[in-house]
This record gives C-alpha cells, sequence and structure tokens, in this order.
C-alpha cells in the first residue's frame, strides 16, 4: 500500500520533467545515436539503402589534410577568443566596476549591442568593411599612410582569412564577457580591494594578486564558454567565405556541413560530426579536470 | 607634489574614458553604417556605403520590405519565434519545477542527462534531424524550424530555470500543500508567478536565437515563401549583389526589430545572462 503510494507520488513528480524529456530524446538524443549510426556507412542521402564500411570514414577523418586545417583554425579560435574578446572583456569590466567612471548604462547597453544581432547581418557588414573596393578597412589603412596593409583582399587571402574573420567574429562577444565579468565582480568584497589598497599595491598587483584569484569562477567559465564556442563556430564563417578561399578559413563545422549537404558524403559528414563532438567533450572535460585541481 | 599626482590620475581618467569611448563607436558603428547606407540615395558614380548622407530616402526599405520580399520574411520569422518561445518556456518551466523544487528520486540523474546537450554542438544532430523531418514530409513548412527546438533548447532552458526554482524557499511549497493544493496547483497559482524575472529573461533569449537563428531553417527551407529574416538576407544578398542600397535596406529590417527589444528589454538580458552563468 505504502509502496504503492511512494510510486504514485514520483510518477506525479516525474511527469513534470516528462514533456521535456521527452521532445529532448526525440530530437536531441535521437538524432545524436543516427548520426554516430550514419557515420559507419558510406551513404549519398538519396539511396534507401547505406553501405556499411565500419570505421572507414573515421580513418578518412584522420588522413585528410583538411581536417587538420580545419581542426587547427578552430584550435586558432578558441586561443584568439580568450586572448582577445575575454581578456578585453575582463578589463572593461574593471573599469566599469571604478566608482568614478560615469555613464556605465551607456557602455554596458552599447557593447553588448553586437551580440543580438544576427549573424548573417554581421556577417554582411563585415563583408563591406573589408570589401576591397569601397571596404572602410582599407581607406582607413591608406589614410593612415599604410598602403601595403590597405591592398590585402581581407577575405580573398589565404594565410589571413581567419585572422580577419576573427576580428569580426571578437566585434561580437566582448561586450557578452564584460557583462558576465561586471556581474562577477560586483560579488566581490570591497574590503579586499581597500586592503589592498592600503597596502599600497599598484593597479597591476591589484588585478594579479586581488582581484584574479576572487573572479577565478567566472574566469574558469567564460574561458571554458569560448571553448565550447570556439569549436560550434558556424555561422559567420559560413556567411562571409563558406570557408574558402581553399578550405583556409574552414572550421570542422563549415567542413562537415559541405561535406555532407555538398558534397553527398554523409557518412563522411557525421563522422566529422561525430568527431567534433568527442573534441568538445574531450577538450571541457580535460579542462574542468584541470581548473578543478587548481581550486582545492 | 600632491598637485603633479592629481594632474596626472586626471589625465589617465581622460584617457580611459578616451577607449571606453572609442569603443562604443566601434560597436555601433558598423550596424549603424548599414542604417545610413538604407536611407540615402544610391550614387552608382561614388558607390560607397560609408559615405555620408546629403538626404534621406525610405524608398530602398520599401522596395526591399515589397519587391525584395522582407516583409515575407519577417512574417515567417515572427509565426516561427511565438511558438517556439512559448513552447520552450511552458516545457522548461514545468522541468525547472520538477528539478529544482519537487523532491523525487533520480532528479538529479536525469537533469545531468538533459545538461549533457548543452556542450553537443547543433551539428552533430542536423543530419538525422533533416532526414526525420523530410520523412514526416514537413520540409518547406514553417514548424519544420520550430518542432526541432522544442528538444534543441531544452539543456539551456531547463537549466536555466532550475537555478532560479531552487532559489525559491522551500517553505512555499509546504504551506501550499498544507492549504491542500496539489503539485499542479502549486506549479500554476504559487510557483509561476514568482519565476516571471527569469521567465523573461528566457523569453528573450529564446526569441533572439529564433529570430537569428540560420543553419536549421537553411537546412529546412528552401521556398522564398517560408524563409526567415536571416535566410531572406542572406539569399537577398545573392539577388542583389550590385545593389548596395537595397541589401543595406534588408540588414536594417532584420536588425532594427531585435535591437528595439534589446534595448527595452536590456535589463532581463543582463539579468538572464548573470543568473545563468554566475549563479550556475
Amino acid at each position: 500500500m505504502n509502496r504503492k503510494k511512494q510510486i504514485k507520488n514520483w510518477l506525479g513528480c516525474f511527469i513534470f520533467a516528462l514533456p521535456a524529456l521527452f521532445f529532448y530524446c526525440l530530437f536531441l538524443v535521437g538524432p545524436i545515436i543516427s548520426t554516430v549510426k550514419i557515420s559507419l556507412n558510406e551513404w549519398n542521402g538519396a539511396n534507401p539503402y547505406m553501405k556499411w564500411v565500419g570505421l572507414d570514414n573515421y580513418i578518412r577523418v584522420f588522413q585528410d589534410p583538411i581536417f587538420y586545417k580545419a581542426l587547427g583554425n578552430n584550435i586558432i579560435w578558441i586561443l584568439f577568443t580568450i586572448f582577445v574578446p575575454v581578456l578585453l572583456g575582463l578589463i572593461f569590466a574593471i573599469i566599469l566596476s571604478n566608482p568614478w567612471v560615469k555613464g556605465k548604462f551607456l557602455y554596458r547597453l552599447t557593447y553588448f549591442m553586437p551580440n543580438v544581432v544576427s549573424l548573417v547581418a554581421v556577417g554582411i557588414v563585415w563583408g563591406w568593411i573589408y570589401n576591397p573596393e569601397f571596404g572602410i578597412m582599407g581607406k582607413m589603412f591608406r589614410a593612415l599612410g599604410l598602403d601595403s596593409l590597405a591592398a590585402i583582399d581581407y577575405l580573398g587571402d589565404e594565410k589571413l582569412v581567419i585572422w580577419f574573420l576573427l576580428i569580426a567574429g571578437s566585434w561580437t562577444c566582448y561586450g557578452f564577457n564584460m557583462v558576465v565579468f561586471l556581474a562577477g565582480l560586483q560579488g566581490i568584497d570591497s574590503s579586499y580591494l581597500e586592503v589592498a589598497r592600503l597596502e599600497g599595491a599598484n593597479p597591476v598587483q591589484k588585478f594579479f594578486y586581488v582581484i584574479v584569484p576572487l573572479i577565478k569562477g567566472t574566469i574558469v567559465l567564460l574561458v571554458s564558454n569560448s571553448l565550447i564556442g570556439s569549436f560550434k563556430v558556424f555561422d559567420l564563417i559560413y556567411v562571409m567565405t563558406k570557408g574558402g578561399p581553399y578550405h583556409s578559413s574552414e572550421v570542422i563545422s563549415t567542413y562537415m556541413y559541405t561535406s555532407a549537404f555538398t558534397m553527398n558524403d554523409y557518412g563522411y559528414g557525421s563522422a566529422l560530426a561525430v568527431a567534433l563532438a568527442v573534441i568538445i567533450a574531450v577538450c571541457s572535460g580535460i579542462f574542468m579536470k584541470l581548473t578543478d585541481k587548481d581550486n582545492t | 607634489m600632491k598637485n603633479g599626482s592629481l594632474i596626472r590620475r586626471k589625465i589617465g581618467h581622460l584617457l580611459i574614458y578616451g577607449v571606453l569611448i572609442l569603443f562604443v563607436f566601434i560597436s555601433i558603428m558598423p550596424i549603424f553604417w548599414m542604417w545610413m547606407a538604407a536611407l540615402k540615395p544610391f550614387d552608382p558614380a561614388v558607390n560607397d556605403p560609408f559615405a555620408l548622407p546629403h538626404s534621406i530616402t525610405f524608398e530602398y526599405i520599401k522596395e526591399a520590405w515589397t519587391t525584395g520580399r522582407m516583409g515575407t520574411y519577417m512574417r515567417n520569422s515572427i509565426l516561427v519565434a511565438v511558438p517556439r518561445v512559448a513552447v520552450v518556456l511552458l516545457l522548461a518551466s514545468l522541468a525547472g519545477y520538477a528539478f529544482g523544487k519537487l523532491k523525487w528520486k533520480g532528479r538529479n540523474v536525469f537533469f545531468s542527462f538533459i545538461l549533457i546537450g548543452m556542450m553537443i554542438p547543433i551539428n552533430a544532430m542536423i543530419i538525422p534531424l533533416y532526414y526525420n523531418i523530410q520523412q514526416l514530409g514537413m520540409i518547406n513548412t514553417l514548424q519544420a524550424m520550430i518542432l526541432p527546438y522544442f528538444g534543441l533548447s531544452m539543456p539551456f532552458a531547463c537549466f536555466m530555470m532550475r537555478s532560479f526554482f531552487r532559489e525559491l524557499p522551500d517553505e512555499l511549497m509546504e504551506s501550499a500543500t498544507i492549504d491542500g493544493a496539489g503539485k499542479f496547483r502549486t506549479w500554476l497559482h504559487v510557483m509561476l508567478p514568482l519565476t516571471k524575472p527569469a521567465l523573461t529573461s528566457l523569453l528573450i533569449f529564446e526569441f533572439m536565437w529564433s529570430w537569428n537563428d540560420y543553419l536549421l531553417p537553411m537546412l529546412m527551407v528552401y521556398d522564398d515563401q517560408y524563409r526567415t529574416l536571416p535566410l531572406g538576407l542572406m539569399y537577398f544578398q545573392g539577388e542583389y549583389t550590385m545593389n548596395t542600397s537595397l541589401i543595406a535596406a534588408g540588414v536594417t529590417i532584420c536588425t532594427v526589430p531585435i535591437l528595439i527589444v534589446y534595448s527595452i528589454f536590456q535589463r532581463s538580458f543582463v539579468n538572464g545572462i548573470t543568473a545563468g552563468a554566475v549563479k550556475g
């Protein structure tokens, strides 16, 4: 009798989570399992039968120079977004948390603005800024007398394209990092800073020995956010260069998309997708492990 | 001596203000240029979308809206966003209640199971999703851009609602139970009104993601009639490559609504980010 009541009570609780779990399994877990399945086959998408090839697609992934190029670009993307937008966000957050700074509302409002705009619009805007005919970037360099920099085709140069994409990408997210850091800084007990001031610490010392240790949690959060976000990056690159020229700005997600939906090589595309998911899981696992050890 | 250091500090402050204001311009100018390019008469002799306007015209906005079908795209964007946001909010507030407030065996296991989804990129699901939607005969429909998000949005939405429900005092549950309210009535009448701040933040995020969504709609829809704004904009850019004024008008139509929403709900945006980020 009591047991029956317990089960009834459990079901009464579980039923609230059930709809969410149902759709989660249907549209997220199910497709992931299918992706793994497709990755073990050769399939052009149209044929009703897939051809089982075992791990062949994965072997192809690891022998594919374009995959390594894409992975390299993803790693560049991670390092750059950690060192530029995250650091920039932290610096601005520290500046804005000074009591003498006026107009905080304005800075917060405008710095975050690029983050809410569609990446397609961002891609078009930055495509114009970099445009070799009328782009403002070329004009700016020409006005400064740097003609050699003005002559570059920013999105057409195989070596440089990823860096110019990164500038556009950083533009969209430094405000986000700043807003999160601001919240983290608000949680700091001001007496720590007061003590540092009385002890005669200069701003640099204050930054490294007082502020950074106190907001370590926020830093870890934003770095891991950049880590995962950099592996997920797709829209901006696809809109601006589609991974070109000659795969020079390819990242794994764009390469996966082109392999599957342009080349109709769904098995290979799925293998790339699985590789991407595994890389993210491993990287964030390692990162969490490292930061956990540091904290204790 | 004292005076000198004061002056030095004042100069330092001025420099910092200079940098802060420079970044205000960096943040808003790119979009602002686009709006300007959309509003000024096109001069083929100059062909410089960054030049300052001499006069203002709404001709390009009108043309983009009607001939360029931006009006249709905007209607589709709204028709996709409203049901998507409404259902995600409902599902997440129910689940957040179950994971954050109700006490039952296995709730943490189920919650961790949902959280895993936060790490997985959407690219890892799109191939089978495309074929599932195709089998359902829903390619080139608005539903194709709505339904998958009932699942795909759950990790973040549940995470956020759960952390908010957890903050609510347990006494509320107890007193409601003593008053004889069942779990559902407690959720509806006691809990839901209190989660309004979290729901507002989630609403704005979901709306923004829906409004700006690109990858999934690009796969699911290729009929012009069902394109949403980002898709339409992309197509538009290919169609009118040379007509910078018209493209700028398209960008303007796409960006103005979301920036208005952002400016009005700025607080909720920031609160949502910090609640989601810091409390977690």
